[in-house]
């Protein structure tokens, strides 16, 4: 009899602890995961530009997330960063964008985007925002006369 | 036979079409530029004749409060401010014409929910961005107008970016009377 229900309860333990655990196990997961490989996705997400103004650059990004019409949540000289979030019909679109030395003559910008509560990682959706950012920097040169 | 075949057909059909309606699929177009886009930059960019952008800065800042905007965030160093205000969208006519639908509906027999749909609260956006020109001669004004509607049940409803050529001209009218410069369109 002990020995019965000594199984048992162990069996509940067992099963509770694994019920709880899976729970625990996907969510976590989240946290650190990306869908495609890191060092791939990267290269989908950044692009270098022959430039060292660093300010400039932030500013013809936030220009460019203007154009692409999201509202600007915040910006950061020190840290590189703007952040955005725009909507397309119900869904909210979060964007941030980092901007940081490459090497002494190059800076790497780097932008990720989630739509809902999925990233993105279809590389077409960052060429275009590349060529966004590359007619605004244009533009910006443009204005000088 | 041919009949019982039918119905299993339309019922597969009915059901596909379930799934597919939960699974959303996600635009390829995101990031893709809007054709007006040089447009809108017009509207929403003007040209001083002065080199202190940090005048320039609190002037917009300054005509943004006249406007009735409360600064939520800004960053001087990028020349950056934003700012918002929340004001009701309720829409005297809107709400008319949904309860009457509704009334109509339920003395059918029927549920209709139109009122639940009506807007009912927004938050207008004003992002502004001074930029000094490559030249140094001159500062560039963008400010960037757009709102976030919400409807009765609190979900969204609208989000767009406003177009009145009106208000774009209020706000670079304010920056010029603080500042004693007119402005130039780009």
């Amino acid at each position: 009899m002990m020995r019965a229900g000594g199984v048992y309860s162990g069996l509940g333990v067992l099963i509770l602890s694994a019920v709880l655990l899976s729970g625990c196990a996907a969510s976590q997961r989240q946290i650190l995961a990306a869908d495609q490989s890191q060092v791939a996705l990267r290269s989908i997400q950044s692009r270098a530009f022959d430039t060292t103004d660093k300010r400039l650059m932030l500013r013809c990004v936030i220009n460019t997330m203007q154009d692409l019409d999201f509202l600007i949540l915040d910006s950061s000289l020190d840290l590189g960063t703007v952040t955005g979030q725009k909507y397309s019909g119900k869904v909210v679109i979060k964007m941030s964008v980092t901007v940081k030395d490459r090497n002494d003559k190059q800076l790497l910008v780097r932008a990720n985007l989630e739509y809902g509560i999925e990233p993105v990682e279809d590389p077409k959706v960052y060429q275009d925002f590349f060529s966004a950012l590359e007619k605004s920097i244009f533009l910006t040169a443009q204005q000088v006369d | 036979m041919t009949e019982t075949k039918a119905v299993v057909r339309k019922l597969l059909l009915a059901a596909t079409c379930v799934f597919w309606a939960g699974c959303q699929v996600m635009p390829k177009n995101l990031l893709l530029l809007p054709p007006d886009y040089l447009a809108a930059r017009e509207q929403q960019m003007r040209k001083y004749d002065t080199a202190d952008e940090k005048k320039v800065l609190q002037a917009s800042a300054g005509a943004l409060q006249d406007l009735g905007f409360t600064i939520d965030k800004s960053e001087a160093d990028l020349g950056m401010i934003v700012s918002s205000k929340n004001r009701t969208a309720v829409n005297a006519g809107q709400v008319t014409a949904a309860i009457t639908m509704d009334l109509a509906c339920a003395m059918m027999g029927c549920y209709s929910n139109a009122y639940g749909n009506t807007d009912k609260e927004q938050r207008i956006e004003a992002s502004v961005l001074v930029n000094s020109a490559l030249s140094k001669d001159a500062t560039l004004v963008r400010v960037k107008f757009q709102t976030v509607i919400w409807n009765a049940q609190g979900k969204l409803s609208r989000f767009t970016t406003v177009k009145d050529p009106k208000i774009y001209q209020e706000f670079f009218d304010k920056v010029s009377k603080a500042i004693f410069l007119e402005e130039h369109k780009i």
